[in-house]
């Protein structure tokens, strides 16, 4: 039996849930969830730029901008500084895709 | 529950502030519009998903220690007496019996709610001020102090009938100018401070840089919404029915939250007469600018809430009038002054706002009975019949305490903690190409994109700071900047 099994008598009915004794338990255990989420978030979070840092630092960010996403960026691998007319970052003046780097 | 009037009037109750948190719901729906309005086509996603993380995160906390808080707290504790432990303080606990379905409770979950929906709005306010490149780790951080800690607090001293500063200090806030818009302004302006400005929105000549909002009509939109919740906000602050008659005999009458009495007419009133008298005023100061025109219109029920309980209404036009002119102007300063970048306005709208309403309200009020006199209270200025009394010393350190002491100063300590640990500011890289860019992608992948001359902009301020022209150089920094924040996580 989890809880009531009458409402015959409803001035003598308190609590309506099921397992009444347990709510410190709840509460320790929705606490844990709770502290437990924002790590997760945070390590998430983290983890997140860390990649998008460090493909931006890989392509420049004239591909990433505009691109509609990460998941549209072609990213052919060859660090920025050994591609040969490769696109630049913020400022610098883009020469126009080698044959074989298309654009994002 | 046992006789059909005793029922009625409980069960009357009941509904009354199950109606208005559902009401107010839709001030979460506005803020949420009219940030993602404001914010650029890049940061669409992430704006909206850092203000609508609010609700569960501020729920959860605010079951676990928020709603005890406010009965707990309501001496300081240690400034006119102790920590409470009474019958209200034992049902707010998270693991009472009464913080559940119960047969013989009628009015804690809606109640809970209610002050619930006032903690979402707190912590969306700061929302909005530092969108388009705080973490959104930093900003949950910062949505649970608020929402669960710092503004209950507030409401636990000074709204409340038997708050230390009502009963000492007479301060009269009866919908929550300070309690609620005051701290989050403050809030909101240390965050401003510790975040710093969006790249690129003021030149090397200190010029400022209006960075466009994606969708004007969007951010008028989700005002509009707010306007209609803060229907529902107002009615929330009320007591729906309560003998008030005393000696006299018995007399029902809505009251304010401090006991005191007020009409839900009376409010109407009120409240359409300050709003019209913010729209009218900064309709005029911005030469007809829409997104001032309905943010003065916020600011001017903003402004003449502390009082609207009593206010006339033509005092609550007026009052309504000048607060968001004195914001509207002070936003300004501020803006050119320090080189604050507050996106939405919020510091003004809500900060400034609330701070000259209380004001106000000491002035305007004053001599008024603030509430009925707790046990043991001895006011500093009391009515004839010993009331505390409301007066202007007591709204104006009212006011210092709401937007300083409780908004201004933790939320400054804890974005100074987060900074340092690397969480309070996504990546120069990141905030460059757009906060979806790599989380989520474009919100609107069927319209064509291409860079804004802001976006130029920018790029050439980002390169100021930046190393040089070499190629992926913002995004190098970032990675060593991401390093040395995660070490000093790790230590």
């Amino acid at each position: 039996m989890t809880g009531l099994d009458s409402f015959s008598n409803p001035e003598s009915i308190g609590p309506l849930y099921p397992f009444v004794g347990t709510e410190i338990v709840l509460v320790i255990v929705a606490v844990a969830l709770w502290i437990g989420w924002h790590v997760a978030q945070t390590r998430a979070e983290s983890k997140e730029y860390e990649a998008a840092v460090e493909l931006y630092e890989r392509i420049g960010l004239d591909r990433a901008m505009h691109a509609g996403g990460s998941a549209n960026i072609v990213d052919d691998g060859v660090p920025l500084s050994s591609r040969a007319g490769g696109p630049g970052t913020a400022g610098e003046p883009t020469p126009p895709p080698g044959p074989g780097q298309p654009r994002g | 529950m046992t006789d059909e009037v005793g029922a009625l009037s409980v069960i009357f109750t009941e509904f009354y502030y199950w109606v208005t948190v559902v009401m107010m719901f839709l001030i979460h729906v506005g803020f949420c519009t009219y940030e993602v309005g404001v914010a650029r086509r890049k940061n669409l996603q992430h704006t909206l998903m850092k203000n609508a993380m609010v609700i569960p995160l501020v729920t959860v906390t605010f079951f676990f220690f928020g709603w005890w808080i406010y009965f707990a707290f309501q001496n300081g504790p240690g400034i006119t007496g102790g920590l409470i432990s009474d019958d209200f303080t034992a049902a707010a606990q998270p693991w009472s019996e009464l913080m559940a379905p119960h047969m013989q409770d009628r009015i804690n979950g809606v109640f809970w709610a209610a002050f619930l929906l006032f903690s979402w709005t707190a912590a969306s306010i700061v929302s909005g001020a530092v969108i388009e490149r705080v973490r959104t780790t930093a900003f949950f951080i910062l949505a649970v102090m608020i929402g669960s800690v710092t503004w209950i607090i507030d409401a636990a001293w000074g709204w409340s009938p038997n708050g230390w500063m009502v009963q000492l200090m007479g301060y009269h806030d009866a919908y929550a100018s300070g309690v609620i818009h005051a701290i989050a302004g403050g809030t909101a302006l240390a965050a401003v401070i510790v975040v710093g400005p969006r790249i690129g929105k003021f030149g090397p000549k200190g010029e400022i840089r209006d960075i466009k909002p994606h969708n004007p009509w969007m951010t008028c939109l989700g005002l509009f919404i707010i306007y209609t919740g803060f229907w529902g906000f107002y009615a929330a602050c009320n007591v729906p029915i309560l003998d008030i008659g005393g000696e006299s005999g018995t007399f029902f009458s809505a009251t304010n939250i401090y006991l005191m009495p007020t009409t839900l007419s009376g409010i109407t009133f009120n409240f359409l007469l300050s709003l019209s008298g913010g729209m009218m005023a900064t309709y005029l100061l911005s030469k007809g600018d829409a997104f001032w025109t309905f943010s003065g219109g916020l600011a001017g029920i903003i402004g003449a809430s502390a009082g609207n309980d009593l206010y006339h209404p033509l005092q609550a036009l007026i009052i309504g009038a000048v607060v968001p002119a004195v914001a509207y102007k002070a936003h300004y300063y501020v803006e050119r002054r320090f080189h604050l970048d507050d996106a939405v306005g919020a510091v003004a709208v809500h900060g400034y706002s609330g701070f000259l309403g209380v004001v106000i309200a000491g002035f305007v009020l004053w001599g008024y009975p603030a509430a009925p006199l707790a046990d043991g209270a001895s006011p500093w200025f009391a009515t004839a019949e010993g009331l505390p009394m409301v007066n202007p010393l007591g709204n104006i350190l009212g006011a210092i305490i709401m937007f300083g002491v409780l908004g201004f100063l933790p939320s400054f300590a804890v974005c100074k903690v987060l900074d340092r640990l690397g969480l309070m500011r996504v990546p120069r890289a990141v905030e460059l190409a757009g906060l979806d860019t790599h989380d989520y992608g474009d919100a609107y992948p069927y319209f064509q994109d291409t860079e804004t001359a802001f976006e130029t902009v920018e790029r050439a301020t980002a390169l100021q700071d930046g190393e040089a022209t070499r190629p992926g150089s913002i995004a190098s920094e970032d990675a060593r900047a991401l390093a040395r924040g995660k070490e000093r996580r790790t230590r």
